[in-house]
């Protein structure tokens, strides 16, 4: 498979980054099967590896030499995510009193997957409109709203197969409370995302909104969420499950959106769709 | 109330998903479709529903202290979509036909600059691909005093030169076999062969004038610069030549009696088709003319002969200033241990990014170069991505004094005189195009964005953030 082959195993990145997902991994399985304490040991341990790979990167390129953060593509933003899962299963564990750490190693997994085994760790030469300063935080905000939302719907999950459940007495949260406190954090976070972005597309193309399918997915992602946190106020409030559904539902909307360019190729190419131009295809093809 | 309340809370969670469901349905249609179904009348009734419910939403609250952020929330989404309604297609008409009845607002055009002039024009592309004036600015006008564009790679800023093409040999009969050959003018290998090739000249996309390049039935191969006034073809040849008309979108017109006869077409129907009258005068002989075609390739095998002369021309810089220019590279060959070389010459055609030549010449037979896998040698413009645009533009008022001076970039753009001018592409090299888009309703956008903001994390961070700190505190 090509795909699964590391881009520089034998440098210190490289192994780094491979110890940080294998220790994420094991820490997900083992917090599944209840060893909590060697689950957290192991969750912190591959959040130190990454951080270590983050700041090698960060020495490699010299961005830290010259005062800037590595956070110049795509892959640099999977660095920061990979480490900074850690400190936020802690504040969702700690802070939050939210269960399901577990979640929180798998998704620092996955996130990292991309960065061991498929993206580009070259620096990317980016087209004009994508050098803007708002690029970064753009991205950023809208990963670290991605997670708590996806954090949400593990919870919305629970929620819609077992109903309300009432706390176990433990001190942490019940199912459908942990629910809202993530939706409750994320959708600020999504907003800001968007927001952000409608201002890069201000001063990128002269305007703040262009009905590119991307756009329309991501309102409708927030647009979703939005009509969850109204849920609480209006006469259905008290099924938890209509709140349950709509994260879901917006957590499908948000995988659509983030996925749109593969999926709108593959229905262009099963003639159901005509080709679009997004200006969300980051296309560096040669 | 209680009542009023739910219902209207009720209807506020449907028209949130409807809007959703319509927001997800736009992706599947094309970008201009999505935004006539969002800009449509009914379209239209939603969004002001959608605006007086946010009124509603945040009037609907108990006490200010508590609830500010709610209040916020709604007011910015109420200002938001106030904005756009103001900024929309129907808001701007509107407008036009009321308070801006004197200096019309023109909502989305574009602005193509050239360096050196001043330009107050607005222009629309029509859906058929016509360019209308869609209005002028109000009171002042741009001057770009300076345009270019910077690659990523790229030495000179103007294209690329061609000694940076790279010379690729490739297999018809193996598409993915490809050997990339050296081209500082060293000869190298030609796998699988006896013959050796080399990049002995190029001719650069920066080349002033025509180039004519002739062989004869003899096996003798001349070249000259080729103009308007006759010259003599290699030193004391006696053959003579001259250009007597140049054409860019070469075409035959048919006569009232069917006869032919070449011309221009004009530039909006006719496509790229560079071509040469040339008219040739060999010795003891009358002029012929004879017409070319410019872009070619070619491959003459040293002393070979042949039935009749064969003439290319190669014109590196055509007349409509395309950015790309037209290449042309000579090739030599030669066998292994053999010093004659053969020339070959390979043009590309003007704004394409590569040109090839079958190397059928080179073999003993047609069936040997079949069992070969047809070789082929190619140039290719190397992959350029461009960094930036930047276009250093001034304001200038109506009697031409220069008010303002900004450098546009991508991403860096200028607001001035209720618009908003991105620079977004370039045309033919140096000529930036501006998307100039009125700025009817932004602010009110921009204040909408910040009171949203602070509502969502107001309601959602800060407030439960303060009362938690509060509960701890009281339980201390």
């Amino acid at each position: 498979m090509m795909l699964l082959a590391m881009h520089s195993p034998s440098d210190a990145l490289g192994w780094l980054l491979f110890a940080a997902l294998v220790l994420y991994a094991v820490s997900s399985g083992l917090a599944m099967v209840k060893k909590s304490v060697a689950a957290w040991v192991l969750l912190a341990a591959g959040g130190v590896c990454a951080l270590g790979a983050w700041i090698w990167r960060g020495v490699q390129t010299g961005d830290f030499a010259t005062g800037h953060a590595p956070l110049q593509n795509m892959y640099e933003v999977f660095l920061l995510m990979g480490w900074a899962i850690a400190p936020l299963a802690a504040l969702f564990r700690w802070g939050f009193r939210i269960r399901g750490a577990w979640i929180d190693a798998l998704l620092g997994a996955l996130v990292l997957f991309p960065a061991v085994f498929v993206s580009d760790p070259d620096k990317q030469y980016l087209m004009p409109a994508l050098q803007s300063p708002l690029f970064i935080p753009h991205v950023v905000v809208y990963l670290l709203g991605y997670l708590v939302i996806i954090r949400a719907a593990f919870s919305a999950g629970e929620v819609m197969l077992l109903g309300p459940q009432p706390s176990r007495g433990d001190g942490l949260r019940s199912p459908q409370d942990s629910m809202r406190t993530l939706l409750r954090l994320g959708f600020p976070l999504m907003t800001l995302g968007m927001l952000l972005g409608a201002v890069w597309a201000q001063q990128a193309f002269g305007d703040w909104w262009s009905w590119d399918p991307k756009e329309q997915w991501s309102l409708t992602t927030w647009l979703i969420l939005a009509a969850a946190v109204h849920v609480p106020f209006t006469p259905w409030g008290k099924f938890r499950r209509l709140m349950a559904s709509l994260v879901l539902l917006a957590v499908l909307a948000m995988i659509v959106t983030l996925l749109w360019s593969q999926i709108s190729n593959a229905l262009v190419k099963a003639g159901y769709l005509d080709p679009q131009n997004s200006y969300h295809t980051y296309s560096t093809k040669k | 109330m209680k009542r009023f309340r739910s219902i209207a809370m009720s209807a506020t969670l449907v028209l949130l998903l409807a809007l959703a469901a319509a927001c997800a349905c736009s992706a599947f249609v094309q970008i201009p479709e999505a935004e006539e179904f969002f800009n449509s009348p009914p379209m239209a009734v939603v969004w002001s529903v959608l605006l007086v419910g946010m009124l509603m939403g945040a009037m609907m609250i108990r006490t200010l202290r508590r609830n500010w952020p709610t209040m916020l929330a709604h007011l910015g989404g109420a200002m938001i979509l106030t904005g756009a309604l103001l900024a929309s297609e129907a808001g701007v008409k509107l407008l036009n036909k009321t308070l801006c009845k004197t200096t019309p607002i023109v909502r989305d055009a574009m602005m193509p600059l050239v360096p050196g002039q001043a330009n107050g024009q607005l222009i629309r592309i029509e859906d058929n691909g016509s360019m209308v004036l869609a209005g002028t600015l109000p009171g002042f006008t741009l001057r770009c005093n300076l345009a270019r564009q910077e690659f990523y790679d790229a030495e000179t800023p103007e294209g690329t030169a061609m000694s940076r093409w790279d010379l690729v040999l490739a297999w018809e009969a193996d598409t993915d076999r490809q050997v990339v050959l050296k081209n500082d003018g060293s000869f190298s290998p030609i796998p699988d062969t006896s013959w050796e090739c080399a990049v002995l000249e190029y001719i650069d996309a920066n080349a002033a004038g025509a180039t004519l390049v002739m062989a004869t039935p003899d096996g003798h191969l001349y070249r000259a610069p080729l103009g308007p006034d006759r010259v003599e073809i290699g030193a004391k040849s006696g053959v003579f030549a001259r250009e007597v008309r140049a054409f860019s979108r070469f075409t035959l017109i048919r006569g009232p009696e069917g006869k032919s006869r070449m011309a221009e077409a004009p530039r909006e129907q006719g496509t790229w088709n560079p071509a040469s009258l040339v008219e040739l005068t060999m010795p003891n002989a009358k002029p012929q003319q004879h017409l070319v075609y410019n872009p070619a390739m070619a491959l003459y095998r040293a002393g070979e002969k042949r039935d009749g002369a064969i003439m290319m021309v190669f014109r590196p810089k055509p007349y409509e200033g395309n950015r790309l220019g037209e290449p042309a590279v000579q090739l030599g060959f030669r066998r292994k241990g053999d010093d004659r070389i053969s020339a070959g010459w390979l043009a590309a055609r003007p704004g394409e990014d590569n040109a090839v030549m079958s190397l059928s010449q080179l073999y003993d037979s047609q069936a040997d170069y079949d069992k070969a896998g047809k070789p082929i040698l190619g140039i290719a413009r190397p992959h350029q991505m461009v960094r930036s645009y930047y276009a250093d533009v001034s304001v200038l008022d109506k009697d031409g004094k220069e008010v303002l001076r900004h450098e546009l970039r991508v991403n860096d753009p200028l607001r001035y005189g209720g618009y908003h001018f991105s620079l977004s592409s370039f045309y033919n090299g140096n000529q930036p195009i501006l998307q100039v888009r009125s700025t009817v309703g932004l602010d009110v956008i921009w204040l909408g964005f910040g009171l949203l903001l602070g509502g969502v994390f107001g309601g959602l961070w800060i407030l439960p953030l303060w009362r938690t700190i509060r509960r701890k505190g009281a339980a201390v």
